[in-house]
C-alpha cells in the first residue's frame, strides 16, 4: 500500500487540478488600482463644476485610425471641432469632432496640413489640423 | 536514437525554449508604457527609472537598479528598453527551470535522447507562452525578474546539495542561492516566501548535518547580501526624486514601503465563500494556462519527485502552495499574477513527467519506447506551436500605443504651467512617464488626487512644483488662493473596449481663464 501511495497521490492531484480547471466561474476582477483608491474628504470635492465663464472642456479621444468605424464613445462628442493628429500615425485625437468626421473608413482619405498648408510630418509635439475631403 | 551528452542536454532544454519564446516575446513587445492588463504599472515603473526614483510599494529595487543600467544605454525610448529587459528576464527564467528538470530527471548524468530533450523544451515553451507568463513578459513589470531570481536560486540550491552529496564543495552554490533569493526579494518581496524551500533543499539529510548547516549558513549570508539591493530605496529617496512613493528615507517609512503598508487592507479582504471560490479557481490555473495536455505529465512528474527527491518535492510544493495562498488572500487588479510560481512548478513537474514517461517507455520495450519517443514530442511541440499562434493576436501589445498617445495628447493640449488633476492609474502613470522621460513638459505638474492624502506626496509637490499644500487644490480654488499662473485642469478618463480599449479623455478646466 505504501509503495502505491505516490501513485494514488498523483492521481488525486490530477483529479483535483482537473476539477479546479473546470471551476465554473472566475472571480470578478478586483477594481483596486496601484494608487490607493481612498480619497480624503477634503479632496473629494476637488473637481467642481467649471466656474461661470470658464473655457469649454476639451475632449480628447484616441482611436484606432485603422478601424472601419470609430468607437462608440466618440458619438457623444459635440459637432464642429477639428481633428488633431498625435505622435503615432495610427491614432487620432478628436478635440470635439463632429459626427460626420467620426466615420473614418478606408474609403475616406484624411489629409494633414499645418497652418501654412504644408505637410508637417509627425512630430510628437505637432498639433495638426485635419480636413475631411469630399467623398 | 540520437542523444545529447548530459552536460549539454542540461543547458539545451532551457536555452532552446528560452530562445523560442524570446522571439514570441519580442514580436509581441509593447512599444512603450501601456495601460492594459499586466502593464498598467509600466508608466510608474518607467517614470521611476527615468528619474532614479522610488515606484509604488514595495519599491522594487532590483528592477530599479537594472533599470538605471538600461537607462544608460542611449538607444531608443527608455520604456521600450525596459520592456526588452523584462522580455529577456522572462525568457531567461526558463533556463534555470530547464537546468533543474535535467538535473532531477530519473536518468540524470546519462546522455539525453534528442526527442526527450525536445519534449522537455516544448513543455517549457508552453509555460513561457502561457497567457499569464507571456503578458507579463512583454511590458515593464517585476514578475519575470522575480521568476528568474527565484528559479536560479532553487537551481543553485539543488546544485549545492548535489555537490555535498557527491562529496564535493557546494559552498559557492549555497552562497549563490541565497544571494539570488535576496536579489529576487528585491524584484518582488514574495520571492522571500521561498526561504523555507531553499532550507528544505539545503538541509536535506541528517547524515551530513554539520555540512548541511554550513551550507544553510552560507545561503543565509548570501540572502542577507542579496537583500542589500533594498539600500537603493533610502538612497534614492534621500536624493528627493520627483517620483518618490512613501519617501522611504527613514526606517519607519522604509518599512512602510517595503512591507506594502498602503496595500495591507487588501489582504484577506474577501469573505470566506468568495475566498474559497477564488482559491478553487486559481488552483485550476496550471491546467488552464499550460493546457490539459500537461496535466497527466504534471502528475507523473510529481510522483517521480516523490520517489527520488522528496525534499525538492516539498520545496517546489511549498513554492506552489504559498503562491496560491498569496493569490487567494490578496485582492487587487492583478492578484492572479501571484500564482506565476505555481505555473512554473507545474511546468517543472511536467518536464520531470516527460523524463519519467520516457524511462517507463524504455523499460516497457523497444516498440513502446519508439512509439512514445515519436508521439510525445510531436504532441507537445504541436501544442506549443498551436497555442502560441492562437494566443499571439490576443496577447500582443505591439499596437498598444493608447497610453502613449493619450499622454502626448494631454501634454500637447496643456497650457504652460498647467496642473493636471488625475485620479486613475491609467491617467497618472502614462502622464508621469511622458512628463519625466527626457524631452517631457517640465512646466506641467501631474497631481494625483488619491495620493494627496499622503504627507510625503504633498511635500513632494510643494518642493518640486511649487504647489501650495496648505489646503487641497479645491479649497484653494474656492477661496481664490490658487495661483493664477498654474491653470488647473481635471483629466477625466474613461476606457472601454474588450481589451485595453479606446479611451475617452476629457480635459476639464477648473480655474477661470
Amino acid at each position: 500500500m505504501t509503495r502505491r501511495l505516490p501513485a494514488v497521490a498523483g492521481a488525486a492531484l490530477m483529479v483535483l487540478l482537473a476539477v479546479a480547471a473546470l471551476w465554473p466561474s472566475a472571480p470578478p476582477p478586483a477594481r483596486a488600482q496601484t494608487a490607493p483608491d481612498v480619497r480624503l474628504r477634503e479632496t473629494a470635492a476637488t473637481s467642481p463644476e467649471p466656474p461661470a465663464g470658464a473655457r469649454p472642456a476639451q475632449t480628447l479621444v484616441t482611436l484606432r485610425l485603422s478601424s472601419a468605424t470609430l468607437d462608440e464613445n466618440s458619438r457623444a462628442l459635440p459637432d464642429g471641432a477639428d481633428l488633431t493628429l498625435l505622435a503615432q500615425p495610427t491614432y487620432v485625437a478628436l478635440p470635439g469632432a463632429g459626427p460626420n468626421l467620426l466615420r473614418i473608413s478606408p474609403a475616406i482619405t484624411i489629409t494633414a496640413r499645418d497652418a501654412g498648408g504644408r505637410d508637417p510630418g509627425l512630430s510628437p509635439a505637432a498639433r495638426l489640423t485635419f480636413s475631411q475631403p469630399k467623398a | 536514437m540520437p542523444r545529447i551528452a548530459d552536460r549539454f542536454a542540461r543547458a539545451v532544454v532551457g536555452l532552446s525554449a528560452a530562445a523560442g519564446v524570446l522571439v514570441a516575446y519580442l514580436l509581441a513587445l509593447a512599444p512603450g508604457v501601456v495601460w492594459s492588463g499586466a502593464g498598467i504599472d509600466s508608466g510608474d515603473l518607467a517614470a521611476a527609472v527615468a528619474v532614479g526614483g522610488v515606484p509604488h510599494p514595495t519599491g522594487y529595487p532590483t528592477l530599479m537598479l537594472l533599470g538605471l543600467a538600461v537607462r544608460a544605454i542611449p538607444l531608443g525610448d527608455l520604456a521600450l528598453r525596459l520592456n526588452v529587459l523584462t522580455a529577456l528576464a522572462a525568457a531567461g527564467s526558463l533556463v534555470p527551470l530547464g537546468l533543474l528538470a535535467a538535473r532531477l530527471r530519473p536518468s540524470a548524468g546519462a546522455a539525453m535522447p534528442l526527442l526527450e530533450a525536445a519534449s522537455g523544451s516544448a513543455v517549457l515553451a508552453l509555460y513561457g507562452l502561457a497567457p499569464l507568463v507571456w503578458s507579463n513578459a512583454i511590458v515593464t513589470e517585476v514578475y519575470a525578474l522575480a521568476s528568474l531570481c527565484l528559479w536560479s536560486a532553487l537551481y543553485t540550491a539543488v546544485r549545492a546539495r548535489g555537490s555535498l552529496n557527491e562529496g564535493r564543495d557546494g559552498r559557492r552554490w549555497a552562497a549563490a542561492s541565497g544571494l539570488l533569493l535576496g536579489i529576487g526579494a528585491g524584484a518582488h518581496v514574495t520571492v522571500a516566501l521561498a526561504v523555507p524551500a531553499l532550507a528544505a533543499v539545503l538541509l536535506a539529510e541528517r547524515r551530513t548535518e554539520r555540512a548541511a548547516l554550513r551550507l544553510g549558513a552560507l545561503a543565509a549570508g548570501g540572502f542577507a547580501a542579496g537583500c542589500m539591493v533594498f539600500a537603493y530605496l533610502p538612497i534614492a529617496a534621500t536624493l528627493d526624486p520627483p517620483i518618490n512613493w512613501g519617501a522611504p528615507s527613514t526606517p519607519e517609512r522604509f518599512w512602510s514601503v517595503v512591507s506594502g503598508e498602503i496595500y495591507r487592507s487588501r489582504l484577506g479582504a474577501g469573505d470566506i465563500g468568495a475566498t474559497t471560490a477564488k482559491a478553487a479557481w486559481l488552483l485550476g490555473e496550471p491546467v488552464r494556462q499550460l493546457t490539459w495536455v500537461l496535466l497527466p505529465l504534471l502528475a507523473v512528474g510529481g510522483v517521480s519527485l516523490t520517489r527520488r527527491y522528496g525534499r525538492t518535492l516539498l520545496a517546489t510544493g511549498w513554492i506552489a502552495i504559498s503562491a496560491l495562498a498569496v493569490g487567494t488572500i490578496y485582492t487587487s487588479r492583478d492578484d492572479q499574477v501571484f500564482t506565476l510560481p505555481m505555473l512554473a512548478v507545474a511546468a517543472l513537474w511536467s518536464m520531470l513527467g516527460v523524463h519519467e514517461v520516457a524511462r517507463l517507455a524504455a523499460a516497457a520495450g523497444a516498440g513502446v519506447h519508439r512509439l512514445v519517443a515519436a508521439v510525445l514530442p510531436t504532441l507537445l511541440i504541436a501544442t506549443a506551436l498551436i497555442r502560441g499562434t492562437e494566443l499571439a493576436p490576443e496577447i500582443s501589445m505591439r499596437d498598444a500605443t493608447h497610453a502613449r498617445a493619450f499622454a502626448h495628447a494631454v501634454l500637447v493640449q496643456a497650457e504652460s504651467g498647467s496642473v493636471l488633476l488625475t485620479e486613475d492609474d491609467r491617467a497618472t502613470f502614462p502622464l508621469w512617464y511622458a512628463r519625466y522621460a527626457p524631452g517631457g513638459r517640465t512646466d506641467v505638474t501631474i497631481l494625483d488626487l488619491r495620493l494627496w492624502q499622503f504627507a510625503w506626496y504633498r511635500h513632494l509637490l510643494g518642493r518640486h512644483a511649487g504647489i501650495p499644500t496648505a489646503a487641497s487644490p479645491a479649497t484653494l480654488l474656492a477661496s481664490g488662493k490658487w495661483p493664477a499662473d498654474r491653470p488647473l485642469w481635471a483629466v477625466d478618463i474613461e476606457v472601454g473596449g474588450a481589451r485595453s480599449g479606446d479611451v475617452m479623455a476629457t480635459l476639464r478646466p477648473l480655474s477661470p481663464p
